[in-house]
């Protein structure tokens, strides 16, 4: 059984930083499993950087076989896309979380 | 080879006979006739037919229109999975924060250069005066016969068309010249600039124009005689949707110099319809604030008189307008919050903003003295009703004074340009014929900035509505002058300055666009210039408007910029 108490805990303190605007937590198929955005955003976010993170990471390891990607930060005009993946086979797992970090709180 | 002699004998053949063959006969060709036939063909007619008959269908059943459930995923590990994480992303967030800060003034270009602005369009509907190369088929129309100059500029609600009224502002006594309202879409591909999309003429000069905030294609414009019109650009034919009556002993007698669209509760509850939702205030030289309903102007809905008494007399009397602003709720403020705090005299703004408090609202007018009030529109259900029975039965009344305030530190000159902040509620420009520029707080008597980008007039200031820091004034040296208070100059100048005309033509009218950040557009009297303007004045910078909120509270605001930019 999921802790679901524990990881609202962890989603609420992570949203708690400055600038943050939302966190999704995305399995291996490429599907939404905890989200603060809305639906459309949600799955948008989904498809889009789970294909990404899987390429950043079969470069890293074409270019040297021991190495494995640990974290991923895309920075954009308007704020910053961090993605923290999982590959472990039988929990592959990415935390996404947006975040502004201009934003005045 | 030796000479051998040749070898010729006789010979005689045996049968004396000497064969050739033929070269050129051919052997000749035989030939027989056959003929052959097909046997007959064997043809059977059959006929077939169904029997019996039966009838089937097929159809996929229906489960009932349930949405599909929630996949059940399979999430085992995933708290685990997440606390894993956390700490990880929670020390990148952190980093990002820092980053942003560290790298913000990379990111944009240095304070000390400044690119200019281009013009990108130049829009006139008459010929110009001093051309070498005027047009000798130029239409009557077309030329400036009685040399009207831009009056007022305003952007549509879309952002697309910009709106130019013509008049003439040395008219002394009653005004004999035509006026005229020209459109120009710059959506198009095509922009003609030297014919208007839309052009309308008056009987006497228009002095002012306004764009519906919401309805892309009404307009109401102010003439010199103070009547009032409201046009429908959408319609074909006669575009003109109402005028004031010029009868009514109710009604502005001088120029209509500044026009605004008031969002109000009552009406959009009433009418449900956005464009009903907005009622007309217009303020006249005559010191007369009138609130009409845009679709009934027959008669003003309400009307106040800036009544006034001169320092150390006892008497009131009027004060002509120049100018009006209504005090505008920054968006996203809070309704609860702006009811409850200002309860008192503050009715807070309601220019068609998220806060439509009644949608009455508290207004700043400036004078042709220099004064500057503070008003209230108290135009509610009650009094409206009262005013509109009054006018209909033909009763001579009073109009009350909505003036509230008048310690404002007054200007040497008249006040000809006046804006409320769109970021925050108390602050607002001032700029008059005295060549300064100032920034007052409603809520203070002296202005917390001077400052005096030339000795020419003034004759407009405005606010940017994107960056909260940035505005624009027009002067009658032709010039356009910018400000930006972020940049925390020593001395607090002009970062750009646009020449409209090269000619030092006054520039009497300036607007930007509320949905498109580079595009500001002025008018002088060649015509309408329309600006980009570089991305620093229009990219919002961070602090920004905390700075802004720092300054309506601050005591000393030149020390307050100084310090804000020794501590970024």
């Amino acid at each position: 059984m999921v802790d679901v108490a524990a990881v609202d805990e962890t989603f609420k303190r992570l949203q708690s930083h400055k600038g943050v605007l939302g966190i999704i937590v995305i399995n291996a198929d490429g599907i939404a499993i905890r989200t603060t955005f809305d639906n459309d955003l949600t799955v948008q976010y989904a498809a889009l950087v789970s294909h990404f993170t899987v390429k950043a990471r079969s470069a890293v390891k074409k270019l040297d076989g021991d190495n494995d990607l640990k974290f991923l930060r895309i920075r954009s005009k308007k704020h910053e896309i961090m993605i923290a993946p999982e590959f472990e086979k039988s929990h592959e797992y990415y935390l996404v979380v947006v975040q502004d970090p201009s934003k005045e709180t | 080879m030796a000479d051998v002699p040749p070898d010729f004998e006789d010979a005689r053949p045996e049968d004396a006979r000497v064969e050739v063959r033929s070269t050129w006969r051919d052997v000749i060709v035989g030939s027989n006739t056959v003929s052959t036939e097909t046997r007959p063909l064997e043809c059977v007619e059959i006929e077939t037919q169904t029997g019996s008959r039966d009838n089937n269908g097929t159809q996929t059943d229906d489960q009932g229109g349930r949405p599909p459930s929630p996949t059940k995923l399979k999430a085992s590990g995933l708290s685990e999975f997440v606390q894993k994480v956390e700490d990880m992303v929670a020390g990148e967030l952190v980093k990002a924060t820092e980053e942003a800060e560290v790298l913000e003034p990379f990111t944009r270009p240095a304070d000390e250069e400044q690119e200019p602005a281009a013009c990108v369009h130049f829009l006139s509907p008459f010929q110009p005066d001093d051309s070498a190369t005027a047009d000798l088929n130029a239409t009557s129309s077309q030329l400036n016969k009685h040399k009207l100059v831009v009056t007022c500029l305003s952007w549509s609600s879309t952002g697309q068309t910009i709106a130019a009224s013509y008049g003439r502002y040395d008219v002394v006594g009653w005004c004999t010249y035509p006026g005229s309202l020209t459109t120009w879409n710059l959506g198009r591909e095509e922009v003609n600039t030297m014919r208007p999309d839309v052009r309308i003429d008056t009987d006497t000069c228009l002095m002012s124009c306004a764009f519906h905030p919401a309805h892309p294609a009404l307009i109401a414009g102010g003439t010199f005689n103070g009547e009032l019109y409201v046009w429908d650009l959408s319609q074909e034919g006669d575009m003109q949707r109402g005028r004031s009556d010029v009868l009514l002993d109710v009604r502005h007698m001088e120029p209509i110099l500044s026009i605004t669209w008031q969002y109000n509760l009552t009406d959009a509850t009433r009418y449900g319809t956005k464009d009903k939702s907005y009622r007309l205030v217009t303020l006249g030289a005559d010191g007369r604030v009138l609130t009409w309903l845009w679709h009934k102007l027959d008669a003003p809905i309400f009307g106040h008189q800036l009544l006034f008494p001169q320092p150390n007399v006892d008497r009131k009397f009027v004060w002509g307008g120049s100018c009006m602003a209504f005090q505008r709720e920054p968006r996203g403020a809070s309704v609860a919050a702006a009811s409850g705090k200002d309860a008192g005299k503050d009715g807070g703004g309601g220019g068609g903003g998220i806060s439509g408090v009644g949608g009455e609202g508290t207004f700043l007018v400036g004078t042709e003295g220099g004064k500057i009030f503070k008003c209230y529109n108290d135009a509610n259900d009650v009094n409206t009703k009262e005013f509109s029975r009054a006018v209909a039965a033909g009763e001579r009344f009073d109009l009350r004074t909505p003036v509230k305030e008048a310690g404002y530190q007054a200007h040497a000159g008249a006040v000809f340009g006046l804006d409320c902040s769109p970021f925050q509620r108390d602050l607002f420009l001032t700029s008059s014929t005295d060549g300064s520029v100032r920034l007052y707080s409603s809520l203070n008597k002296q202005p917390l900035l001077h400052l005096e980008p030339t000795s020419a007039y003034l004759f407009a200031v405005q606010w940017s509505p994107f960056r909260p820091l940035v505005f624009a004034a027009a002067a009658a040296d032709g010039c356009v002058y910018v400000y930006d208070l972020m940049r925390g100059q020593e001395v607090i100048r002009p970062v750009l300055t646009l020449d409209t005309n090269g000619m030092r033509k006054p520039v009497y009218a300036l607007a930007f666009n509320t949905r498109k950040p580079d595009l500001l557009a002025t008018g002088d009297a060649t015509g309408i210039q329309i600006w980009r303007l570089p991305s620093s004045l229009t990219a919002v910078r961070r602090g920004e408007e905390t700075t802004l909120q720092k300054m309506a509270r601050a005591d000393d605001v030149m020390e307050m910029l100084h310090s804000n930019r020794r501590n970024r």
